[in-house]
């Protein structure tokens, strides 16, 4: 109540005028109670009504909390995705209609790398197949594999997958535990599929069977079956059963995904199991999950039961093969080039050998050509051919013959031609060929003929040659020179025992006086006695002379022509001292004055011959 | 696409077999049989434009030890209960499979079949047992799995029941052949 006097107090002062005259019906002093009394929650009520009726006051008011509504929603559960997922669809649907750059532009920085992703994944798996198939191409199983996919008629390939399969699960079944009935089930592809709805009911009649046959307790039961290569392994739950079809040795990870996968189910599509009626549509939503089971690995065979060995490193087959193939590819190539190239050093040799002017060379069918001009004194192209490495067999000729005017093919001719004797060389200086050397005479005068008259020679020098006879004759002069005779004491006829040494010395004159003849002169040749000191200088010179002309007698009887003798006594003159020079080994010279008496008891020589006319004379 | 499971019950020698694969025309393998005593057949029916895959658990029946695998019945919507009409002997085997039947899945709607009508000069059931049965079954058919006769209107009449229109089906199907 002591709420009232201020509330009477605040009436208008219209309103305690009108209080005085009464006469006022009761709804005016109620609704002026009702003011008096409730006038702050009138005023809210209205605020309130206002609010509530106003659009965009309400909307104000939404939007203050909108956002916190989301995010307390969301975290309670999927509900509020499932509700928004058709307005979003359609405001894409709508954003692309409208302006497709929009959202591209948006989802483009993850495009890139979604797509390499998935290329990636794919070349992946390509090359691993590709690699596997190649690995298995070249081997002894390889080619078992193959005749097993001629006989099979199945493509090589799904052999070697076959074989090579560590595990995978080719089909998965969800059924439905009371009813045997499939629920849902996947596949991987290429998986022959046979009726599904009965493999879903015999399974379980099956699972039936066994639990009713071993009396198993506590909800133990089948939890695998084994068919040559294929193996189903079970995983039941409350309300379905899960089996995977798995062809290969799978490893126990396996066990724990399905293990999971079929809680999972129970725990997304656990109404829907409990619901089911025989319409198998209302576990559509479970396929993901079986699909999420159905994996593959590959591997070697070896590796089979090994647990996730390691693969074996090394040289992968595709490197193995891209070798061989290199080395394939390599090896022709290598004889190819080397004969190439050795043809090509060949033909070189060839266009660079004076004589020879190659005009063709080429390789037709196999076999080489070559064509072009040959002078007769070029080097000979078949053993070039042989020096080269080449094969004759592969190498066919055809060479005209001409006459090569340069220099080294003048030589060679003029050798030819000429036949000089080794001591000579020959060389073109010009067109006048130079030799060289020493040669006989006679050699000399026959070129100084024949040259000229050679092709592309107009001269002959031979000016620089040493005649042989000149030689010879000079050193016949030097023998006959120191050729000393003895005699003994008072005799003039040389000493006996120096039969040899007269042998010698005829055959030098003999030789003397051919010499002289060749050259078209005569020789000369000076016999001086020797006598000892003792005596008279008077008897000495006779005695000397006397021992000369005993040898010059004795030679004379040879009748040697071209050879003048002439015999002197210088008395105890000495002989030349070269021909008194010892004789290698020989005792040295006399100390004594008796050993120089016999030394000089003697007859040495002294030969002329003219130096022989300059044949170009 | 809805399904039901379905079992084939009787005794030994019956017919049961042969009406499932009269009525599936499918190859049958007696294998199964021989292992663990049940062969699963599949049949679709589409029933005035509703389909419905019959899953038909044929269990082999043992007339001595009048024993089969409970889990056999599990989950089946309803069932043949098959009598070889020519003898006797088969209707009690029915009856004690019924019992069981109703034991494991409580009242689901089954189709009493007398089979072997071909050889009806040889009938040898008759009286109070069978009029039991009968009066329990949704519908009680003769057939004969040698002639086909009967065998479609057994699967369908359970069928149509199945899918919710039982009087339907007992309105179509009731006439000669049914008792």
């Amino acid at each position: 109540m002591s709420r009232i006097a201020p509330a009477a107090a605040l009436r208008s002062p219209a309103a305690a005028a009108e209080q005085p005259s009464g006469g006022a019906p009761p709804g005016d002093a109620l609704a002026e109670l009702r003011g008096l009394l409730f006038s702050d929650e009138q005023s809210q009520l209205a605020h309130l009504r206002r609010r509530i009726e106003e659009p965009q006051l309400r909307t104000e008011d939404v939007s203050r909390v909108l956002a916190q509504a989301i995010a307390l929603q969301t975290a309670e559960g999927p509900a509020l995705a499932a509700a928004l997922t058709p307005s979003v669809e359609a405001a894409i649907a709508n954003s692309v209609r409208r302006d497709p750059q929009v959202l591209a532009d948006s989802i483009f920085p993850i495009m890139g790398a979604a797509i390499r992703k998935s290329i990636a994944a794919a070349l992946h798996t390509m090359t691993q197949s590709l690699d596997q198939t190649l690995a298995h191409s070249l081997s002894v199983q390889g080619f078992k594999w193959r005749l097993e996919a001629k006989r099979s008629g199945r493509p090589f390939a799904e052999i070697v997958l076959l074989h090579t399969l560590l595990y995978r699960v080719e089909q998965v079944f969800l059924i439905d535990r009371r009813t045997g009935l499939l629920l849902q089930h996947a596949a991987a592809t290429d998986v022959v599929v046979q009726d599904t709805d009965l493999v879903s009911g015999m399974l379980t009649a099956i699972l039936d069977f066994v639990r009713d046959s071993f009396n198993s307790t506590s909800g133990e039961t089948l939890d695998a079956l084994q068919v040559g290569e294929l193996r189903v392994w079970i995983e039941q739950g409350p309300l379905a059963v899960l089996a995977g079809v798995i062809r290969g040795t799978p490893p126990q990870a396996l066990r724990n995904r399905l293990r999971l996968a079929i809680e999972r189910i129970h725990q997304a599509h656990g109404a829907a199991l409990q619901a089911f009626d025989g319409d198998t549509g209302a576990l559509a939503a479970a396929l993901p999950q079986l699909e999420s089971c159905l994996e593959a690995r590959y591997g070697k065979p070896a590796a089979v039961g090994a647990g996730a060995a390691p693969p074996r490193r090394g040289l992968s087959p595709l490197a193995l093969i891209g070798a061989a193939l290199a080395l394939l590819i390599a090896l022709p190539s290598f004889f190819h080039f080397r004969q190439a190239w050795r043809w090509d050093g060949f033909v070189d040799q060839l266009r660079a050998e004076p004589g020879i002017v190659v005009t063709e060379a080429v390789k037709r069918g196999g076999l080489y050509r070559v064509a072009g001009l040959r002078d007769a004194q070029a080097a000979d192209p078949q053993a070039l051919l042989l020096a080269a490495g080449l094969d004759p067999q592969d190498v066919r000729f055809a060479w005209e013959p001409y006459w090569s005017l340069r220099p080294e093919l003048l030589v060679r001719r003029a050798a030819a031609q000429l036949a000089p004797p080794a001591t000579v060389q020959l060389r073109m200086h010009g067109q006048t060929l130079v030799a060289d050397g020493v040669a006989p005479r006679a050699w000399v005068q026959a070129a100084r003929r024949a040259a000229p008259g050679l092709l592309g020679i107009s001269a002959f020098d031979g000016s620089r040659l040493a005649l042989a006879e000149d030689l010879e004759g000079l050193a016949l002069r030097g023998r006959i020179n120191s050729t000393v005779l003895r005699a003994n004491a008072g005799a003039a006829q040389p000493a006996p025992g120096q039969d040899a040494l007269l042998a010698r010395l005829d055959a030098d004159v003999r030789r003397l006086g051919e010499l002289a003849r060749s050259s078209g002169a005569r020789a000369r040749l000076e016999i001086v006695g020797h006598t000892d000191s003792r005596g008279s200088p008077a008897a000495n010179l006779r005695l000397s002379s006397a021992r000369a002309n005993a040898v010059l007698g004795r030679l004379a009887a040879l009748q040697i022509t071209r050879v003048e003798l002439v015999a002197s006594g210088v008395g105890a003159h000495p002989p030349l001292q070269a021909a008194l020079a010892p004789a290698p080994g020989a005792q040295p010279l006399a100390q004594t004055r008796a050993a120089a008496d016999a030394q000089h008891r003697s007859v040495s020589f002294k030969a002329f011959l003219p130096a022989a006319a300059a044949p170009t004379e | 696409m809805k399904q039901r499971k379905i079992c084939m019950l009787g005794g030994f020698a019956v017919g049961k077999t042969s009406l499932v694969r009269r009525f599936v025309h499918s190859l049958y393998t007696g294998q199964y049989h021989t292992t663990i005593g049940v062969t699963v057949e599949k049949k679709a029916v589409v029933l005035s434009g509703a389909a419905l895959t019959m899953m038909l658990w044929d269990i082999h029946g043992d007339d001595e030890l009048q024993r089969i695998r409970r889990a056999y019945l599990r989950g089946s919507s309803g069932y043949l209960l098959v009598v070889d009409g020519t003898r006797r002997e088969t209707l009690a085997s029915a009856q004690a499979l019924q019992t069981l039947a109703v034991d494991e899945l409580g009242a689901v709607p089954f189709v009493l079949v007398l089979n072997k009508s071909d050889l009806m000069d040889q009938w040898d059931i008759d009286g109070d047992a069978l009029r039991e049965l009968a009066g329990r079954s949704l519908l009680t058919i003769r057939t004969s799995a040698l002639t086909g006769h009967g065998v479609e209107g057994a699967f369908r009449c359970l069928a149509q029941a199945l899918l919710g229109d039982d009087t339907a089906a007992k309105t179509r199907l009731s006439g000669p052949g049914c008792e």
